[in-house]
């Protein structure tokens, strides 16, 4: 009996161990692959691990954009008992400083997982790291940082809730900025705690690189106060502002008022985060007249001190009337520019051809991109010759019937008064890595030479000419030497010119002997003042004080060089002319060449002269001569000054004017 | 027959401690591995977190000794003025300024 008792034992414990060999070698055998991806799917989490998005600073690494951690708490209603929502409402109240009921009515629904708190700070989400409710849970919810919330912020731009950027630096400089993302896989326990990570399943986040932008935050600042003080008080409907290194194309500083503040983007209208300075195009008005004189000059067609008839005010042409706000009866060609006489510009441009003066505007970048690393630029209107009508380039030649952005206009300018260089605008300074390590480098971009180095410093002068005795005497600021010009346009309003709207601009320069800053101020539709002169040029006075007083010793007059006059050349006239005027008084007849010369017995200076008048003035002076080239007078064997000798011969080598590097088909 | 079945005996049951020694000892090295990676992870994000409000100092500090800040309340809250209005440039030729010394030098001689 004792014998069949313990067989039947044994027979027991080998049966349940056979059951028991059989359900876990079905276990670990045969169901093992699928076991092994249901126990993986319901335990490990693949987490995206955010790469961090890159920081961008000012050109004095001035810290401007940076990312905080911040953490977004969730729970689970389905979840959530009674006694958990009355915990995370005791709990929450008291570290976000809320009322109980705020939570309690959040989580008053059923079913779902909402979000109780969106964005909590590092240090408040330190303060529930230990508290612990089945259904709670946190997430990491990185927010991006515009420490000086408005400042730069067309610049800068804005992340979306995707964190990508959505316009300015943040979004053409995207995908240096938002690094790569990694992943880790995460393994939880039943209520979602963490425990433990797959290491060898993990991918490391890289980190976005970081943006070191040409602009200063201290100018920045100075023109978006001074702007928006302007625009308060003028009454103006919108500003925008440029400040810019006109020797290489470095934009310092970039403004519109009003302006947003991109922690808070959503709360502004899309015209008002729009860059306007970039995407916005205006016809410019009299601050155009400077390319217009500029051609005539590169071109020897104008001498400053030779007078033009400016009818009064009012002057018919084609049929079309143009008037100036100031009436003058003569003015010189200098007077024309610094009194900004629309008559007086449209009689002298029409010794320039339509092409030649279309190739002009093109050279200096009109009608076309400025490249600068900002999204949405616009290219702006300038029609081809073959597009224009009988007065356009009258029209044109004082800022109407062409359209331009800001960018453009300052980056043009930058070219009249630097030399003649064309450069593209820049707005990144350099790119470094995480590690600090550069990668890109922004070297100037000289893009061509539209004028001559001459031609630049007589323009120079031209301008300083309109602070100190023209329109723009309200930029005029003691100890530095400012050069600018005003611009007043009506605006066109449904296919018609406003006689109320108007915008209002001024574009100037310092130190004007050798410029390191130019500056535009546009304001929109002032209702108190309408002229650039009396509306914006204050503005730029302010915006220029400022800026010479944080570094008084860089700007201030250097009374030697200020007062370097720029030998005015003789006027030649020009062949290709369609139309000449014949109410200018032109010097470029044989006799006032040699009346300029006057009965010296020095070489006289030939460069620039046409062929015709070098060889009628070597012939009185009884120099034999000798030519190489056509066109205009390049160099002279005999240097300038020299004393002349009878019997003496002189060689001119002459060239045909032509824009140097233009390239604008 | 009695004496050798006991060697393997103390074999087998050797073996079998050892190995089940052996897998208890990897549990418990793969608990405290998981453990320590989970801690890493923490530590990583912790770090993180103070490498961001580092950061997030320094633009205090740079806000804060800015020269612009300094400079108003330098003027607003103390009544402090900029000395740099009226610069006053006196510019003499160098030449001049060696005639003159020549001619004093010359003078006391």
């Amino acid at each position: 009996m004792n014998n069949s008792r313990a067989i039947l034992v044994i027979v027991f414990v080998i049966a349940f161990s056979g059951v028991l060999l059989y359900r876990l070698f079905t276990v670990q055998i045969l169901d093992s692959n699928n076991l092994k991806y249901y126990a993986k799917r319901q335990q490990t989490v693949v987490e995206k691990i955010k790469a961090e998005r890159g920081f961008i600073y000012d050109r004095n690494s001035v810290l401007l954009v940076y990312n905080r951690n911040d953490v977004s708490f969730y729970v689970d209603l389905r979840m959530l008992s009674k006694k958990g929502k009355k915990k995370i409402a005791d709990k929450f109240s008291i570290v976000f400083n809320k009322p109980r009921n705020y939570y309690n009515n959040i989580m008053s629904d059923t079913g779902k997982t909402i979000c109780i708190e969106k964005k909590a700070s590092t240090q408040a989400s330190l303060q529930l790291k230990d508290f612990k409710v089945t259904g709670l849970f946190s997430k990491e919810d990185p927010t991006r940082v515009y420490y000086y919330q408005d400042l730069a912020s067309h610049l800068l731009g804005y992340v979306g809730s995707d964190y990508h950027g959505m316009d300015g630096i943040a979004k053409s400089c995207d995908d240096q900025l938002a690094g790569e993302d990694g992943s880790m896989v995460v393994i939880r326990d039943a209520i979602g705690d963490m425990i433990s990570v797959a290491e060898e399943e993990t991918k490391p986040a890289i980190p976005g690189d970081n943006i070191y932008l040409t602009i200063n935050k201290s100018y920045q600042d100075i023109l978006q106060q001074e702007l928006k003080s302007g625009l308060e008080k003028y009454e103006g409907t919108s500003a925008g502002g440029i400040i810019m290194d006109p020797n290489n194309g470095e934009i310092l500083a970039l403004a519109n008022s009003p302006d947003f503040d991109p922690n808070e983007y959503w709360k502004y209208t899309d015209t008002t985060r729009r860059d306007r300075a970039v995407t916005d195009t205006y016809e410019p008005g009299s601050t155009f007249k400077t390319f217009s004189m500029a051609a005539l000059l590169d071109r020897n067609l104008c001498n400053l001190n030779e007078k033009v008839f400016v009818e009064n005010g009012r002057y018919k042409f084609k049929n079309v009337y143009i008037t100036d706000a100031h009436k003058n009866d003569w003015l010189t060609a200098r007077g024309v520019i610094e009194e900004s006489s629309n008559i007086g510009m449209s009689k002298l441009i029409q010794r320039l051809n339509d092409d030649t003066f279309y190739k002009y505007l093109r050279a200096f970048g009109f009608g076309n991109f400025t490249s600068v690393d900002l999204p949405g630029e616009v290219r702006g209107l300038l029609r081809k010759p073959d597009e224009w009508g009988s007065v356009t380039k009258e029209f044109m030649s004082f800022g109407y019937a062409v359209m331009v952005t800001p960018i453009q206009l300052i980056t043009a300018y930058s070219a009249v008064i630097n030399g003649g260089i064309l450069y593209q605008p820049q707005i990144i300074e350099k790119i470094t890595k995480h590690d600090g390590t550069v990668i890109y480098n922004d070297a100037p971009k000289e893009i061509r030479k539209v004028i001559s180095q001459e031609t630049s410093a007589r323009m120079r002068d031209l301008l300083v000419g309109v602070v100190k005795e023209g329109t723009g005497t309200n930029a005029q600021i003691s100890n530095v030497l400012v050069g600018g010009k005003t611009g007043t346009s009506q605006k066109l309003i449904d296919g018609k010119y406003s006689k109320f709207d108007y915008n209002s601009s001024f574009i100037g320069f310092f130190p004007a002997n050798a410029p390191k800053i130019v500056c535009l101020i546009l304001v929109n539709s002032p209702a108190i003042g309408r002229y650039g002169g009396s509306v914006a040029a204050p503005i730029f006075k302010n915006v220029a004080q400022r800026i010479i007083a944080l570094n008084p010793g860089a700007y201030i007059n250097q009374p030697e060089e200020q007062s370097s006059p720029v030998p005015e050349i003789l006027v030649t006239k020009n062949s290709n002319t369609k139309n000449n005027s014949n109410n200018s008084i032109k010097t470029t007849d044989t006799a006032k060449i040699l009346s300029s010369i006057g009965n010296s017995n020095a070489m006289p200076d030939l460069r620039n002269f046409s062929l015709r008048d070098a060889i009628v003035v070597l012939m009185k002076l009884g120099i034999k001569y000798r030519i190489s080239g056509s066109g205009n007078v390049d160099s002279q064997s005999i240097q300038p000054g020299q004393k002349i000798v009878k019997g003496l011969s002189c060689v001119l080598e002459c060239k045909e004017p032509e824009i140097a590097g233009a390239s604008v088909y | 027959m009695k004496k050798s079945a006991k060697p393997a005996i103390f074999f087998v049951l050797f073996v079998f401690v050892s190995y089940t020694l052996l897998v208890l000892l990897y549990v418990g090295v793969r608990l405290e591995y998981e453990k320590l990676t989970k801690e890493k992870v923490q530590a990583q994000q912790r770090m993180s977190d103070v490498k961001n409000w580092k950061v997030n100092l320094l633009a205090q500090d740079q806000a804060l000794s800015s020269e612009e800040r300094i400079v108003g309340i330098a003027q607003n809250e103390l009544g402090m003025v900029r000395d740099s209005d009226q610069v006053i440039i006196l510019s003499v030729s160098k030449e001049k300024v060696e005639k003159i010394t020549k001619a004093i030098e010359k003078k006391y001689e």
